[in-house]
């Protein structure tokens, strides 16, 4: 029993001894990754812009008349015209949204004031120009839609792509509503019709 | 004459006994004196300590465009990716292996700032929009980090990616050409 513990404290010692040597040899070992580049942001060109606003002579209805917007720039049609001078007038201009740009485009937001939001400044006499003020906001209306006749609605779900499916033909109508029931006595001018369109980088 | 033959008995006696016990002891002694050997044989396997890259593959978003690096064991180098608009991107996937028998840790990690260079008029607002927007990512496969102190034991592998991309939150491009540099990234592995 002695015996055998001696052996085994003098072979112990010795595992430790080459253990030990052994670590000593290990501990200087490393390693360096590298990993290296570069990168160049090269812009995609944003290009969406109006083209072609007309009056649709075909859509006239009754005693409507009017003169097309005018483009200014590339993003503003404007001083578009309409004169309806009783119920069932109608008139309608054309314009093309177009993607001319590399990117996607979606249509974000579409502001569209309320026919109640409107300016209606009436030319008849103190007494009557408010009657009249209110007998057109009454009875106008107007609307946004496409070539199809479906109205225009923002949340992304008009998308303008790069290649094909590029252009979206739309369409703005103004009517006095056939169904009114009477006709301001003068002339009511109507401002504030103006309607913005925020597209945006589509997915 | 009686007491003086008694003591020369006792000590006779007595060293009698001592002399029993020392030859008894020493005796007992030599019976216990062993040589010990220890016999047999050591292998000194080489250590092998290897840590590199492996297996690089890359994938991209919308219109990016890029060379992939050149794969060497511990370098990934001279990458290059051009990006357009928001959302572009590339990102490379790779391997880190210990394919050797020596746990390693890595000790430090250094991922470079993106350093942005733009052209014409516009120059210098477009280094600034670039070097807001332009997203430079290194991490584990799973999305954890990678910091010091992280394991790499023998014999295993561990899945990375490096991404590029221009931030996809932004309506903001530049208008010219914008160079970026300063996308590197060093790493130290010691043994564990």
């Amino acid at each position: 029993m002695e015996k055998n513990r001696g052996v085994k404290v003098v072979a112990v010692i010795a595992l430790i001894v080459a253990v030990v040597g052994l670590t000593i040899a290990y501990a200087s070992l490393s390693v360096t990754l590298n990993i290296t580049g570069s990168a160049k942001v090269t812009p995609a060109n944003w290009d969406v812009e109006f083209e072609n606003p007309a009056v649709d002579e075909e859509s006239k209805i009754g005693g409507a008349d009017g003169t097309a917007p005018t483009l200014e720039g590339k993003t503003t049609l404007k001083d578009f015209q309409i004169t309806l001078t009783k119920p069932g007038d109608s008139i309608t201009f054309t314009f093309d949204v177009v993607n001319k740009g590399d990117i996607k485009a979606k249509l974000s937001t579409l502001t569209m004031p309320e026919v109640s939001a409107l300016t209606y400044e009436g030319t008849a006499l103190e007494a009557q120009k408010t009657t009249d003020e209110n007998t057109v906001k009454e009875n106008i209306e107007y609307k946004l839609t496409d070539e199809s006749g479906s109205e225009i609605t923002d949340g992304g779900t008009l998308v303008l792509d790069t290649d094909s499916n590029q252009r979206k033909k739309m369409k703005l109508t103004m009517t006095y509503k056939s169904t009114a029931q009477s006709i301001p006595s003068a002339a009511v001018n109507i401002s504030g019709l103006d309607i913005s369109m925020i597209f945006e980088q589509a997915d | 004459m009686k007491t003086e033959a008694k003591e020369k008995e006792v000590k006779t006696i007595a060293i009698i006994a001592i002399v029993v016990a020392v030859v008894g002891i020493s005796i007992a002694y030599a019976a216990m004196t062993t040589t010990l050997k220890i016999t047999g044989r050591a292998n000194m396997n080489s250590a092998n300590w290897n840590i590199e890259f492996q297996s690089l593959t890359a994938e991209k978003t919308g219109d990016a465009v890029y060379t992939a690096p050149t794969l060497a064991a511990t370098s990934l180098s001279n990458y290059s990716v051009t990006l357009t608009k928001p959302g572009d991107s590339v990102t490379f996937k790779f391997k880190l292996a210990n394919t050797g028998n020596i746990d390693a840790k890595l000790k430090t990690i250094t991922k470079g700032k993106p350093v942005c260079i733009g052209t014409g008029e516009s120059a210098d607002d477009d280094e600034n929009l670039v070097c807001q927007n332009i997203i430079f990512d290194f991490k584990y496969q799973d999305g954890k980090p990678i910091v010091e102190n992280d394991s790499l034991n023998q014999q295993t592998t561990k899945d990375v990616i490096l991404t590029i991309e221009y931030n996809n939150n932004t309506n903001n491009l530049p208008k010219g050409h914008v160079t970026v540099n300063g996308l590197d990234v060093v790493m130290l592995y010691e043994q564990a």
